[in-house]
């Protein structure tokens, strides 16, 4: 599972409405496997995305060279550029947790697949 | 000719059907049906036959670069098909943890990384809170075809909650039966809804001991469902 898959997913538990995305990330394992950077899908992904849920996960994963908001620059920065493409499109995260802020709910991920799948008492 | 992107391969602009085909043909199938969950196998010929024509009719952009989701991907065949066509990222959804380990090795070897899993029972995932996550939408839902099996209309959840989250097109495989029960659904919900191809044989097999073959062919349609609004 890629940050590209992360953005995807949030709480549905019964009751968990609000504070429940973006979810936290506990890694446990992950690789890097490379990937043709493509600017323009880069771009219209983040253009779509919540740039400030996104930042504050890549800040919890330690990753604090992205600034907070973004400029017309930044897409002119090659280093912007490759670090945001590495990020997003290459780092897999193998073996963790997706941790819902609000009720804590952990989704497991094994062999990079995120189990989302609620308890029947869960489900509203 | 081929071009080797991201690990995946990118077939020429002379998209060709039996290229697809053959993509497809050795991906390994389900193992073990769950008649439940209407797991049927999509024959690689019909698979690369409808998004063959998807690329004709609509342009190889519905796929080349975009981000595309899968839902109800069973074991990958209308994802890697996507990725083959160029898709840039390919979202797949299912429900079973032993067909995403099925399309998890299907991905694996057919080396296509834009592919990623997503274990999620669809009529409980929503789409994020930003705008609608995907360019193209493709999908084969649960058929309804056994008798005892009751659809639900969840082939009609599934399309909802796709346009819910696609700025684009949605391409639906569905039984023949649902055809005007569909097409209902779409003009109350205000979908654009264009029957693509009509009485495609799908192979489905039988479970019930009064039958007397062991398989039979299901009318199937195709569809291009999007938000006319």
């Amino acid at each position: 599972m890629r940050l590209l898959s992360h953005n995807l997913l949030m709480c549905n538990v019964k009751g968990c409405s609000e504070n429940n995305y973006p979810l936290r990330i506990l890694v446990q394992k992950s690789k890097i496997i490379e990937a043709e950077l493509n600017p323009d899908f880069l771009r219209k992904l983040v253009t779509k995305l919540d740039w400030k849920g996104l930042h504050t996960t890549l800040i919890s994963l330690d990753f604090h060279k992205f600034p907070e908001q973004l400029a017309e620059d930044d897409w002119k920065n090659e280093e912007f550029l490759k670090e945001l493409h590495n990020v997003l499109m290459q780092t897999h995260i193998i073996e963790g947790k997706l941790v819902c802020p609000n009720c804590q709910r952990e989704y497991p991920i094994v062999n990079g697949i995120p189990n989302m799948i609620l308890k029947d008492s869960e489900l509203k | 000719y081929q071009r080797r992107v991201h690990g995946g391969l990118m077939f020429s602009r002379k998209i060709n059907k039996r290229t697809l085909e053959s993509f497809l043909q050795p991906l390994d199938p389900f193992e073990d049906p769950k008649v439940h969950l209407e797991q049927y196998q999509t024959p690689p010929d019909i698979a690369a036959e409808l998004f063959f024509l998807v690329s004709m009719q609509l342009g190889p952009e519905e796929f080349e670069g975009q981000r595309v989701a899968d839902f109800g991907c069973g074991t990958g065949i209308f994802s890697l098909a996507s990725a083959a066509l160029g898709a840039e990222a390919v979202h797949a959804f299912d429900v079973d943890t032993d067909c995403l380990a099925i399309a998890a090795r299907n991905v694996e070897e057919s080396g296509m990384t834009a592919v990623e899993l997503i274990q999620t029972d669809l009529l409980v995932w929503t789409p994020p809170p930003s705008e609608k996550p995907f360019d193209t939408v493709v999908m084969n839902p649960p058929f309804g075809a056994q008798e005892t099996e009751t659809n639900n209309g969840i082939d009609a959840k599934f399309i909802e909650k796709a346009v819910e989250s696609c700025s684009g097109n949605v391409y639906v495989l569905l039984n023949g039966k649902s055809r005007v029960r569909i097409m209902k659904n779409c003009e109350k919900k205000g979908y654009e809804c264009d029957l693509m191809v009509k009485d495609i044989e799908f192979p489905v097999p039988k479970i019930f001991k009064f039958h007397k073959q062991k398989t039979a062919n299901i009318k199937c349609d195709f569809f291009r469902i999007s938000d006319a609004k």
